[in-house]
């Protein structure tokens, strides 16, 4: 069983640890309360503080509920894959989407990326799909004609794209 | 020429108004589209402002807010749901009001309260701006220090249910912040060789990340993505005479006034917004209200309360963000992006450096006002069927957006990578209730904290005189006070909430 309120506070304790340890490779530790390293180090410190009571608070509360009756339960991996299928569909797409961004150029990476990501979040989307294609190459070209010939931002391009 | 004068002539611009008409009405837009936040129209306004001036460009970002404060009220009044967090109260008499059928009243009253309540915060701003700037001209680096310090512990009133979560993500945005080269002796920290990190991270993409992107992310999870079951009427009467909104307001001039009071006061606090300045001004005006009994059964008290504080809020927020360079809430640390998109570093310098920008913003933020009253005056009708539009084809087309304004910051695809990277942390942070404006807060505030600890430390390493300094020592003193305060009222808070819930479940019922 997964739960967030015990995985979360481990990621961290760990993202904490490497960011101490980070932090003590910083030169200019002679230097003291005014070297580059102190500040970190004492915000890292700080945080690792708050977090023990953060942790200590959550297991008073799960200990008065489960007096109350109330048991936590976590998920297993498939159903918080289930639960969050979407977001990381969503997530993994805008991902191939920015690595696609320079081969493929702006204009029709970001047309396959809302077709793509409309199609992930509607039920019905073969019934709608000559309109999302116009939808979203009339949106795509809209916001490239403005970028790149009204606000002189140069977007990614490829080829024709 | 006066910097006045030049302020008016650059604002008063018809380019710099059709503009600002653009942003009032893409704000409204937003606003009117229940789940969407004013943080996010900003955030999807900031690109479009990199190419324009720096005067065009603050003038068009404060036109969406503006918009975006007032077309919250749409859903609030007309379906019962806040369309963002800050017109959560104008649920409360709004709703019930339309189902007395007085739609057009309803809407009238409150997007007259939202009009009048920006007047007022508008006068607040040109007058205290300038004092407190002149005021911190004189800080030396251990009041910068306390001043920010104090900045950091009012993290404390937006904490919600835990204030050590609130602390902990303010933490957050300071150790993000020490990433590049640190602000005095040039050292690179947690670069691990990465050229596009000497800079540290810009700051537009983690605020899209933090504040646009995870709320998308967020709003994945609910089931309800496609078409709404609730609709408005469209045959709904939304009209209402002009006279006799105006002769309604000659009644309420006090409570008007103490809303917008009450919204300024939430806004000058740094990291509180118009969530909070709502609920808290609907709270003051019904405690000290002769019927206290009526609110909650659509009466126009409880609407003005509601939206002329969350309006005025916005000048509450501008106050800190001029003059010491803290912004007031998310929405104005996007405006703040803004400026230093353009080279600018707002602070007690900007007055002077900059008198013809901070002109302009003032002026820029009545112009806002009158073009928010006169856009959704006319444009009612069109703003009610925003709300037919299905999430699933918004959802992609805000998310694409994202991703263009972080890419064309600084032309690069790295910005891209921080803002899915931030948007993550931002979504996961979400789901286990830790509040986001910390995070942004400490962001902001990380290397000006840092660098005048340095400083006051390499003048002298006597660290008593933080203490000893008198105005360093009363705003450190504010900052314990603060965080003691908030933890003897957080109880209070969680009951009132539970009351609030009550009400609103109640106001829906009738």
């Amino acid at each position: 069983m997964l739960r967030s309120d015990r995985i979360l506070p481990a990621a961290l304790f760990a993202f904490l640890a490497f960011a101490y340890y980070q932090a003590d490779t910083i030169p200019g530790k002679e230097k003291g309360l005014i070297g580059a390293a102190f500040f970190p180090k004492m915000v890292i410190i700080i945080m690792a503080i708050f977090l023990i009571i953060i942790v200590l608070g959550d297991l008073k509360k799960e200990k008065k509920e489960a007096g109350q009756g109330i048991v936590r339960k976590g998920v297993t991996l498939s159903e918080g894959l289930k639960r969050y299928r979407k977001v990381i569909l969503v997530f993994i797409t805008t991902c191939i989407y920015v690595v696609l961004l320079q081969q493929l150029g702006y204009v029709l990476d970001t047309i396959l990326y809302l077709i793509i990501l409309t199609m992930l979040l509607m039920d019905n989307w073969k019934e709608k799909l000559p309109f999302i294609i116009c939808l979203m190459i009339i949106f795509t070209v809209s916001i490239y004609s403005i970028f790149t010939y009204l606000l002189q931002v140069s977007l990614p391009s490829a080829g024709l794209f | 020429m006066d910097a006045l004068t030049i302020a008016f002539k650059e604002v008063f611009q018809i380019h710099t108004l059709l503009l600002m008409a653009v942003g009032v009405t893409a704000g409204i837009v937003t606003g009117a589209i229940p789940g969407f936040t004013i943080t996010m129209a900003v955030a999807l306004a900031l690109p479009f402002t990199f190419g324009m001036d720096p005067i065009t460009g603050v003038a068009v970002l404060m036109s969406v807010v503006a918009g975006g404060a007032s077309g919250g009220l749409i859903p609030s009044c007309l379906l019962g749901i806040p369309g963002t967090p800050s017109s959560i109260a104008t649920v409360f008499d709004g709703y019930p009001m339309v189902k007395k059928g007085e739609p057009g009243k309803a809407l009238a009253v409150g997007l007259w309260s939202g009009f009048f309540g920006m007047l007022i915060a508008g006068a607040a701003l040109i007058l205290f701006a300038p004092l407190l700037a002149n005021w911190a001209l004189e800080f030396g680096p251990w009041e910068m220090f306390a001043l920010m310090f104090f900045g950091m512990t009012s993290i404390a009133s937006v904490a919600g249910d835990s204030l050590a979560k609130g602390l902990f993500a303010g933490f957050i945005g300071l150790l993000f912040a020490c990433v590049g080269m640190d602000p005095v002796l040039g050292q690179y920290r947690f670069t691990f060789g990465w050229v596009q990190l000497y800079g540290g991270f810009n700051f537009l993409p983690v605020l899209v990340g933090i504040f646009a992107f995870s709320q998308l992310l967020e709003d994945l999870l609910k089931s309800d993505l496609q078409p709404r079951d609730l609709k408005i009427d469209k045959d709904i009467d939304v009209g209402f005479p002009i006279i006799s909104t105006l002769k309604l307001f000659g009644k309420q001039k006090m409570s008007t006034f103490v809303s917008s009071l009450v919204g300024i006061f939430v806004g000058v606090l740094p990291a509180a917004g118009g969530s909070i300045a709502n609920i808290m001004a609907y709270d003051v005006c019904k405690k000290t209200s002769k019927h206290p009994e009526l609110y909650g059964t659509g009466i126009p008290d409880g609407i003005i309360a509601a939206e002329a504080s969350n309006n005025a809020v916005m000048g509450g927020d501008l106050i800190p963000t001029l003059s010491f360079g803290i912004p007031g809430d998310a929405t104005t640390a996007m405006l703040l992006g803004g400026l230093m998109i353009h080279g600018i570093q707002p602070g007690p310098m900007l007055m002077v450096n900059q008198p013809v920008l901070v002109n302009a913003v003032f002026i820029s933020f009545f112009v806002a006002a009158i073009l928010m009253v006169l856009i959704q005056q006319v444009g009612l009708r069109l703003f009610i069927k925003v709300n037919d539009i299905p999430q699933h084809y918004l959802i992609p087309l805000i998310l694409a957006l994202c991703c263009l304004g972080s890419y064309a910051v600084n032309n690069r695809i790295f910005d891209v990578w921080v803002l899915l990277g931030f948007g993550f942390l931002g979504f996961i942070l979400k789901i286990n209730d830790y509040p986001l404006a910390p995070v942004i807060l400490g962001i902001i505030l990380g290397p000006m904290m840092e660098a005048n600890f340095r400083r006051a430390l390499m003048t002298s390493m006597d660290i008593s005189l933080f203490f000893t300094r008198p105005i360093s020592c009363v705003l450190i003193l504010l900052g314990l006070a603060s965080i003691a305060y908030a933890l003897v009222s957080a109880q209070k808070v969680k009951k009132r909430e539970m009351e609030m819930e009550r009400e609103l479940e109640a106001a829906k019922n009738i």
